[in-house]
């Protein structure tokens, strides 16, 4: 992952003050952040390939709609989770490439949601619209996905 | 002397903020940590056993699922990593425990996407039962981290 996710030092003042507490304030942050970080790629590249898996083996006759729909709801909800905890870390005073990369972040889980979403409505309705929502939805995550990661 | 003392005030007044504010910041960052940990677990036990099924139908290739579950050992092994590193942080001893059990939990997880990779190698029972084996201790491990949540 290019962008390390980091955060900057705290307030120049509390340096001169007591250097040695924010030298260890700053060390303990940037590996939360980098942890986050790579929790991030994993998830969204992992999601990404749990929904496409499931999708072939509906297809498939592998699982029912309903065994599907379950899984896809429980899908979102564990996105939307995930959504919930970047955006309260989208709160914090973090420098600028680390929120660029949040933000790109944000977007791809949000059209993982879409995905998500769409493939229980697909195999509950089997209507057009569904299909087209979920392979634009893929296509566009995947995408954007792996310019985040650098995929190759 | 007495102009000393005034600084030592200032500085501890001017730090109490920052440090709440470390405080906070920092528990912002262990609730994502753990969130995406228990959300982690449990996706990657649902996406080694989705990949089993579509393998078992024949959706896939042995070869396909070889590398999906070598791309899930490895990513394990290096989350597994990174949750040591939050470890040796100042951590409360609760959450230490807890990043100890997921760590364990991601290494069952791992033998079992190892099992499964072996298993559309060989195709034979005594794969059969390990895969089987490992996914059974991954699941009753999940258990526990689910009553820890």
């Amino acid at each position: 992952m290019k962008t390390r996710f980091l955060i900057l030092a705290l307030l120049a003042a509390s340096l001169i003050l007591n250097p040695s507490f924010c030298q260890a304030t700053a060390d303990k942050d940037s590996v939360y952040l980098e942890t986050i970080g790579g929790f991030l790629g994993s998830h969204m590249y992992t999601t990404f390939a749990y929904i496409g898996v499931t999708a072939d083996a509906y297809a498939k006759n592998v699982y029912t709609a309903a065994q599907v729909k379950k899984m896809m709801e429980h899908k979102a909800a564990t996105i939307k989770d995930v959504i919930g905890n970047l955006k309260k870390i989208e709160s914090l005073n973090l420098p600028e490439g680390d929120r660029r990369f949040l933000t790109s972040s944000l977007e791809v889980f949000d059209l993982l949601l879409v995905e998500a979403e769409a493939l229980a409505t697909l195999v509950s309705s089997s209507n057009q619209e569904s299909l087209e929502k979920y392979d634009q939805a893929r296509e566009q995550s995947w995408y954007k996905m792996k310019r985040l990661l650098q995929i190759k | 002397m007495r102009k000393g003392m005034l600084w030592i005030i200032v500085a501890l007044l001017l730090l109490a903020p920052v440090r709440a504010a470390a405080a906070t910041e920092a528990s912002i960052y262990l609730e994502t940590i753990g969130g995406f940990a228990h959300n982690y677990l449990y996706m990657t036990y649902a996406y080694i056993g989705v990949t089993a099924d579509a393998y078992a139908k024949e959706i896939y290739p042995a070869s396909y699922v070889k590398r999906m579950m070598g791309d899930t050992v490895r990513t394990l092994d290096i989350l597994a990593r990174k949750l040591q590193t939050v470890q040796e942080t100042n951590l409360e001893e609760e959450d230490r425990k807890a990043i100890e059990y997921i760590v364990e939990t991601f290494g069952l997880l791992k033998e079992e996407a190892e099992a499964l990779a072996a298993l559309v190698e060989s195709g034979d029972q005594t794969a059969l039962d390990r895969y089987d084996q490992a996914r059974k201790k991954a699941r009753d491990h999940l258990k526990r981290v689910q009553q820890m949540k």
